[in-house]
């Protein structure tokens, strides 16, 4: 008797260990939204949303012309109820034009429920997701009945009339072939006992079982056993429960399934292995048409009802488009997540996870590496590479893409793969140069073989990658051509501890060793330091940590922890917007240039190139007014890639802004840096229509040096002539 | 006492602003919707600082101003790249405000929507969800310095004059010029640095 209080006891009490379920950034739509048609189908579809004209329920939309109609589903956003609705969005070109409600009237904005894009399950171990009574469909539970346990509602957690049966047929093989087990047996054997087949085990198993009968209701069994019971195994991670498995083989909620779905979920209760719809479809189909004939016979559903479904393909999302693409993302939530929880709270608590993720641009990021790294690796085999997608100004994590299998939860180099960052490190002494006041974009420097005795006595003689010198030239050009000696002899004048203070205050979380090559980048960073610096250049000068979680909500929906938004000036917001303007001309004239050619001519966008030692290591970061994208591509054994930053991260990173629909980087000019012109190449003041003439902030007091005429030989005329020439218009 | 004579003189501005639309918005507007704008912010300097009908008036304005016949030319296009002069001076049209004006929405914005919503939270005493509503609002609007001083504002009444001071110095790299917003920054940055 005490071992039937014990167990009643600890079934009581039950935590199921429900691992953090972690949710993208919900899809916002308003009015002037940069978004097509065809990309808020796909992102419906990504939902589990289903194509129905009539509407019906929540979960379902209809596509015309240039019009989506759609039956939201309603969803607690981190303590804000967004409510089902029924709304059409109208579409003009890749826009949206107008989001309007049933009675026609204008919405300003509707958040769609966000995308269940993982959880922190345990690396080995059960993934659930509890359903409330509410949650589980009575088709399901009828359903199981009809096919596990057809005596359920009369029996007292043993059905004597089917152990006989089965005794009946082990005896006569004299080994156990055939169970009788009632759901509340597989309850128990699932939530107490291992899978042994013994004698003593069954007893155990009954007795327990019959114990639970008399202290619990059956629909608190049923209720138990729809979340406790395994129904697939994902690599290391066993999918427990009907609210999950929906999840994992059609992405959609339980509620929403259809006959034909929820009958090979019911199917998977015999063997989750022996009938993997992914692997064994033959066998998954015909025991759902098992499942669907016993419905029928049990009056479930209609002989109709049970052909059409039976008709019905198996319908499953392959395993690219369910959760586990997020393995990369999943992991920096996880590390920000562990600095606040323990690894037990969030294996086992059933926290609900707001993240950042955008899905979309996840999946345009992956896309694009892919494609990216297939097209070079005719040239160079073996190249793996990462991608980090930030929004600059809320320095929220959009995008992550740590190698060439994402759906692997391997080796994560865009947070773990230091690397050197060779020129990717220029814009940080140039930021150095401007802070101190004794530079301008327009001072020059000289582009002169340089030699630097080093403190171990060795002599240090950095050559530019062209191997060429080119005499004085302004800063400006000297950081959009990526110029070494230049670089490394205004660094030394600036001195190499403000750089490395800099680098420090941009967001480098340690200091870097002051030594004359870290002005060249002879510095090892992983993409996500590299992220975190260029987010600071792009928000201004303005650090934000990067996040990757909004909003932490408990098992009950209570709202445990929000993560704001919180900013810090770190670097003077004139000298950076000087920089960036440098970083402007680097994709207009500078290295960056090929990589902007496939953009649209309209779009002004900031950006810098990075090639390590031997060509380990092709990096680019870059911006527009609402994007951070940071590619990085080398090989995992540090071999030469043979790539430069231009030939091979930039080809990436413009295939990723190219998709974006994104704006022009131009922020307001500061007023203590009036436009003027100058001559790019020589610094010296010049008018606009020359040739060369490049439009520069500087402090009203600079004074560049004056040219005659447009600063070379050429006249007014002359000019013009070259200019058309140049341009071709 | 002199610090909540502060915060109502701050919010009375703020609401101001809201009803004269964001900067850039007004900005871009041929002349006579300038002129007419005036006339809405001299009427608005009379009512209440509830900042909802101040939104009405807004939207009025700039339904009335594409509706209006107009002789001024449209907004220029932003400096595009194939020009050499480089960097451009001044921060491109927000798109979605230009389809916006073009479809002559009567329903207010993604971004002011929300704004009510944040002042309705902060009205209760509610800067959490108040600062919630204006994150999502930067989310879709990053560059609007007035969403910069909303969160800063919001800071202040929360007790977080660091994070408000620092919000307002974000506001002032992006207020381009616009006066108002550059007197509002400051005054929030006065605010801050008065609690310390």
């Amino acid at each position: 008797m005490y071992l039937a209080w014990s167990i009643a006891n600890e079934f009581e009490d039950r935590r199921w260990d429900v691992p953090a379920q972690v949710y993208s950034a919900p899809l916002e739509l308003y009015a002037g939204r940069a978004l097509s048609l065809e990309d808020l189908v796909a992102e419906l579809r990504r939902l589990g949303y289903r194509e129905d004209p009539r509407l019906l329920q929540p979960g379902t939309y209809r596509a015309r012309l240039a019009n989506v109609e759609l039956a939201t589903r309603s969803f607690d956003h981190a303590g804000e109820t967004e409510p089902e609705r029924l709304i059409s969005i109208s579409f003009a070109g890749r826009r949206i034009e107008q989001l309007r409600d049933t009675s026609g009237r204008a919405m300003p904005i509707v958040r769609l429920d966000p995308l269940l894009i993982g959880s922190l399950f345990p690396a080995h171990g059960e993934d659930r997701l509890i359903l409330t009574p509410e949650q589980i469909p009575p088709l399901l539970t009828g359903a199981l009945k009809a096919v596990e346990d057809r005596r359920f509602e009369q029996h007292h957690g043993i059905d004597l009339r089917g152990v006989l049966r089965a005794a009946l047929v082990n005896i006569r093989h004299g080994e156990i072939r055939q169970g009788a087990s009632t759901l509340t047996q597989q309850l128990v054997r699932s939530y107490f006992l291992d899978n042994e087949r013994t004698w003593w085990r069954k007893l155990r198993e009954a007795f327990m079982a019959v114990a639970l009968e008399t202290r619990y209701e059956k629909d608190a069994l049923l209720e138990a056993y729809v979340n406790e019971i395994y129904l697939a195994q994902d690599g290391g991670r066993a999918i427990h429960g009907f609210g999950l498995a929906s999840q994992f083989y059609f992405g959609q909620p339980l509620t929403e399934l259809e006959l034909h779905e929820l009958a090979l979920l019911v199917a998977q209760v015999r063997g989750p292995t022996f009938y993997d719809p992914r692997r064994h479809a033959e066998r998954a189909l015909a025991r759902r048409n098992f499942v669907l004939a016993q419905m029928h016979a049990a009056g479930l559903i209609s002989e109709r009802e049970e052909r059409e479904a039976a008709a019905q393909r198996l319908d499953i999302v392959t395993g690219e488009e369910s959760r586990l693409s997020h393995a990369s993302f999943i992991d920096l939530v996880r590390r920000q997540l562990a600095e606040d929880y323990a690894p037990e709270d969030l294996e086992r608590t059933g926290l609900r996870v707001f993240s950042t993720l955008d899905p979309p641009l996840q999946a345009a990021a992956e896309r694009a590496l892919f494609d990216g790294l297939d097209s070079l690796d005719r040239s160079a085999a073996g190249l793996d590479g990462a991608v980090l997608v930030t929004h600059p100004q809320t320095a929220e994590v959009r995008a992550i893409v740590g190698g060439r299998q994402p759906h692997f939860a391997g080796f994560n180099r865009a947070l773990d793969a230091r690397r050197q960052v060779g020129s990717l490190i220029k814009p940080a002494v140039y930021l150095a140069a401007l802070e101190s006041g004794r530079f301008t974009l327009a001072s020059l420097v000289v582009d002169e073989p340089i030699e630097i005795e080093l403190d171990n006595g060795t002599v240090w003689a950095p050559r530019n990658f062209d191997d060429e010198s080119h005499g004085p030239v302004p800063l400006i050009r000297a950081l959009a051509e990526s110029l070494n000696m230049a670089t490394v002899r205004l660094g030394m004048e600036v001195g190499l501890d403000p750089v490395a203070a800099l680098l420090e205050r941009l967001g480098l979380e340690r200091k870097p060793a002051p030594y004359p090559s870290l002005l060249l980048g002879s510095i090892g960073l992983t993409p996500f330091e590299v992220t975190q610096i260029y987010n600071t250049l792009a928000n201004g000068g303005f650090r934000v940590p990067l996040r990757a979680v909004r909003a932490v909500v408990s098992e009950q929906g209570e709202l445990l922890q929000r993560y704001p938004l919180e900013i810090e000036q770190a670097a003077d917001a004139s000298a950076v917007y000087a920089v960036n303007q440098a970083l402007v001309q680097v994709m207009q004239r500078g290295t960056g240039k090929a990589a902007s050619a496939a953009l649209p001519a309209s779009l002004t966008v900031a950006g810098k190139t990075g090639t390590s030692d031997e060509f380990r290591d092709s990096w680019f970061a870059g911006f527009t007014s609402d994007h951070l994208v940071v590619t990085w591509i080398g090989a995992d054994d540090n071999r030469s890639t043979g790539l430069t930053g231009a030939s091979g991260a930039a080809r990436i990173w413009s295939r990723i802004v190219a998709g974006l629909e994104a704006n022009s980087y131009a922020p307001p000019q500061p007023s203590s840096l009036p436009a003027s012109w100058i001559d790019y190449r020589t610094g010296l003041e010049t008018a606009a229509g020359c040739p060369d003439a490049v439009l520069v902030p500087l402090p009203a007091d600079a004074a560049p040096g004056k040219a005659r005429g447009c600063g070379g030989n050429l006249s007014r005329f002359g000019a013009r002539i070259r200019r058309w020439l140049d341009n071709g218009n | 006492m002199a610090r909540q004579r502060q915060l109502t003189e701050l919010h009375a501005e703020a609401a101001s602003d809201f009803g004269s639309g964001r900067a850039t918005t007004f900005d871009r507007l041929p002349e006579h919707c300038r002129a007419f704008r005036s006339l809405v912010r001299r009427g608005l300097a009379r009512l209440t600082a509830t900042g909802v009908p101040a939104v009405a008036l807004a939207s009025l304005t700039v339904s009335a101003c594409t509706v209006l016949p107009s002789a001024a030319p449209r907004t220029p296009a932003p400096p595009q790249r194939t020009s050499p002069e480089g960097a451009p001076a001044t921060r491109p049209a927000t798109p979605d405000q230009g389809d916006e004006n073009r479809a002559g929405a009567a329903a207010p914005s993604a971004s002011s929507e929300l704004l009510a919503q944040s002042r309705a939270d902060r009205a209760a005493g509610r800067y959490a969800a108040a600062a919630v509503s204006v994150e999502r609002a930067l989310r879709i609007d990053p560059n609007n310095p007035a969403l910069w001083l909303e969160l800063g504002e919001i800071q202040l009444a929360g007790g977080n004059d660091q994070q408000a001071e620092m919000m307002a110095r974000k506001a002032l790299t992006l207020a381009g010029g616009t006066a108002h917003i550059e007197s509002r920054a400051e005054r929030l940055i006065r605010a801050a640095l008065a609690v310390r």
